[in-house]
């Protein structure tokens, strides 16, 4: 029996809660690489990140029945929402979510950065310089950046104090900026 | 505009890597369908729903025989001391040899006459078994159904741009999750296999129970043991028929005498349904082969009874084997609630107790008693296949619906054994294995 596509984000998720394969195979090949990232971007290790994939979407496929769909996006912010949750338990099951290595040579400001910059800078090699970052710097930072979470928020899903977020993200974007500015400048010689 | 906005950097990097799609690991996603729904596969091309219709198969075959034509099958085996034959080598039977019947002699008595002359017969055996055969069908998860699509390349297509949407207005509600999820934290919540150390010992009580056999419809006298009739032409004082002839005597003339006119003698007998307890021991070399041994205990009994019209043939003897069993097995599936297996082998089995008893008792009151002992060795090849369900890992409940093939003792006993030397049984048991 032939089964038609799911052509919206909607009739998507209707038919993945109904538990039909050939849609989830669909939002696995939508959405499982972009998970991955996150995943590697919070963990900063491929072979971990690629078992919170696995396990992200086994919760994905068994929770569908908790999803309510809200307009365009919301499967994936949902999925995303997941995946990040799951990497945050596994960084403060290892207790690297409030790790602060010191950096030697850490500048005292950041670097200035513009966004041709950051656009000349190859998404594989931001994801590097992130990947790279110290657990805490990373987490930090990504709860910052792309969670949107204040520092109060941060510092209460990490046990960790305010400042230390602040002072976490700062050191964050010292790294960030300064490895981007080598880099551009390695590129212009 | 909000603080983020300013900050070029971090402004900047969400941009840029807000869809980042990193290569995924090959066979990722079969990996997650297994999981998510085990293949489904054909029964018919399933070796495990093969194994469970041959052991249902097995099982009905077993119960249908066992319930339909056992308890009635006719037996022929039997070592016969019919009239016929007497018919033929008594041809020159004198005049008046009827008087003889009424002849006075000298009783032999050893037991009481109500022992051996019992006014019924418990009539009819019940048979029951209880066969679970476990079919161990797949599951077939209508969801995981594969459904091939016409024009999918262009619906996924379709769908990935229509999917490219903001996180904007998103509004998701979101529990907190499972513990960090590793593929073994998985596995070990949907993985069937046992898991941990293979348990090489198991130790298990078993029943085991086969057919009886039944015959009401012989003429002629009849005997369970091979010369033991009596009724030898040969053993007939020469001056037969006097009025002096002691009561062991008296069946051979009464076997004669129905022979010269008179309602031939009707014998009726049954190989009673065997029983059979025991312990075995059995050790697993591998996952896969292990060899089982044990200790036995089986009763045989039979009874024979003929009845003529001056007087009672009866027979009866029950014989205690204790055994010793050896068999090999194949596992060919082992996983957290089913074992099944095959096992080949042979069992030794040494009667400590064999009492066979004879009474004949004449129409005028006399009766006589043969008491005899047997002990025969008996050898078996054995042959069954096994379902286990394990009630947990180390305990469980299991079925061997089996065959066996029992070769001559050598000691002229009719048993259901000798009469049926190849029968089915069916063996229940428990088993702990640590």
């Amino acid at each position: 029996m032939n089964a038609r596509m799911p052509i919206n984000e909607q009739e998507l998720s209707e038919r993945c809660r109904q538990q039909d394969n050939h849609a989830r195979k669909v939002l696995y090949e939508l959405y499982a690489g972009q998970m991955l990232g996150i995943c590697m971007r919070y963990v900063g290790n491929r072979e971990i990140a690629e078992d919170l994939l696995h396990d992200g979407f086994l919760k994905i496929f068994t929770s569908f029945d908790k999803f309510t769909y809200r307009g365009a996006g919301s499967l994936k912010a949902w999925m995303s929402r997941i995946m990040v949750n799951l990497s945050i338990e596994y960084l403060r099951k290892n207790d690297a979510a409030g790790q602060s290595v010191e950096i030697e040579e850490l500048p005292d400001t950041i670097a200035d950065t513009t966004e041709e910059d950051i656009a000349f800078i190859p998404q594989e090699v931001l994801m590097k310089f992130i990947e790279e970052l110290p657990a805490g710097y990373r987490t930090v930072f990504n709860l910052y950046t792309f969670e949107e979470k204040s520092h109060k928020e941060i510092a209460a899903m990490l046990g960790i104090n305010e400042r230390t977020s602040a002072s976490q993200l700062f050191r964050a974007k010292a790294v960030l900026a300064k490895r981007i500015k080598e880099y551009v400048r390695d590129a212009d010689r | 505009m909000s603080k983020r906005d300013d900050d070029i950097l971090l402004e900047g990097i969400r941009k840029r890597l807000e869809n980042y799609s990193e290569p995924l690991p090959e066979g990722s996603w079969a990996l997650l369908e297994k999981e998510l729904c085990p293949r489904k596969i054909p029964f018919y091309r399933s070796w495990r729903s093969w194994s469970a219709a041959a052991v249902l198969l097995a099982c009905i075959f077993s119960l249908g025989w066992w319930l339909s034509g056992a308890f009635t099958e006719k037996g022929g085996a039997l070592p016969v001391a019919d009239a016929g034959s007497f018919r033929q080598q008594n041809q020159p039977l004198p005049e008046g040899f009827p008087a003889v019947a009424a002849a006075q002699g000298t009783a032999k008595v050893e037991m009481p006459l109500g022992k051996v002359a019992r006014p019924s017969r418990s009539g009819q055996l019940l048979a029951s078994a209880s066969v679970a055969a476990d079919e161990d069908a797949a599951i077939g998860d209508i969801a995981c159904a594969e459904e091939a699509v016409a024009g999918k390349e262009e619906a996924e297509e379709t769908f990935r741009e229509s999917g490219k949407d903001s996180l904007a207005g998103a509004s998701v509600v979101q529990k907190r999750n499972q513990p960090s999820g590793r593929r073994a934290w998985m596995a070990s919540n949907t993985a069937p296999k046992r898991q941990g150390k293979r348990q090489k010992w198991s130790m298990g009580v078993s029943y085991l129970n086969m057919g009886a056999v039944k015959n009401e419809g012989l003429s002629g006298f009849h005997s369970l043991k091979e010369g033991q009739g009596g009724i030898s032409i040969g053993q007939l004082p020469s001056h037969s028929f006097s009025t002096a002839l002691p009561a062991e005597d008296k069946l051979m003339q009464d076997a004669l005498l129905n022979n010269v006119g008179h309602e031939p003698p009707r014998t009726r007998y049954e190989h009673k349904m065997p029983v059979s307890t025991g312990f075995s021991f059995r050790y697993a070399f591998t996952d896969r082969f292990a060899i089982e041994t044990g200790l036995t205990y089986t009763m045989l009994s039979s009874e024979l009874e003929s009845n003529s019209s001056t007087g009672v043939y009866v027979e009866e003897y029950k014989l205690h084997y204790l055994g010793i069993p050896v068999k090999g097995n194949w596992i060919f599936l082992d996983t957290k609630f089913l074992t099944m297996y095959l096992s080949a082998g042979f069992a030794l089995e040494k009667s400590v107790s064999g009492k066979y008893e004879r009474v004949y008792l004449s129409g005028d009151g006399e009766n006589a008693v043969w008491n005899e002992t047997v002990k025969p060795m008996q050898w078996s090849l054995l042959g069954n296949v096994g379902v286990q369900f394990n009630a947990t890992e180390r305990f469980g409940i299991y079925v061997e619906p089996g065959v066996a093939h029992y070769f001559d003792d050598g000691s002229g006993v009719q048993t259901i054994r000798t009469e049926k030397p190849t029968n089915f049984n069916l063996q229940l048991g428990l088993r702990w294995t640590y």
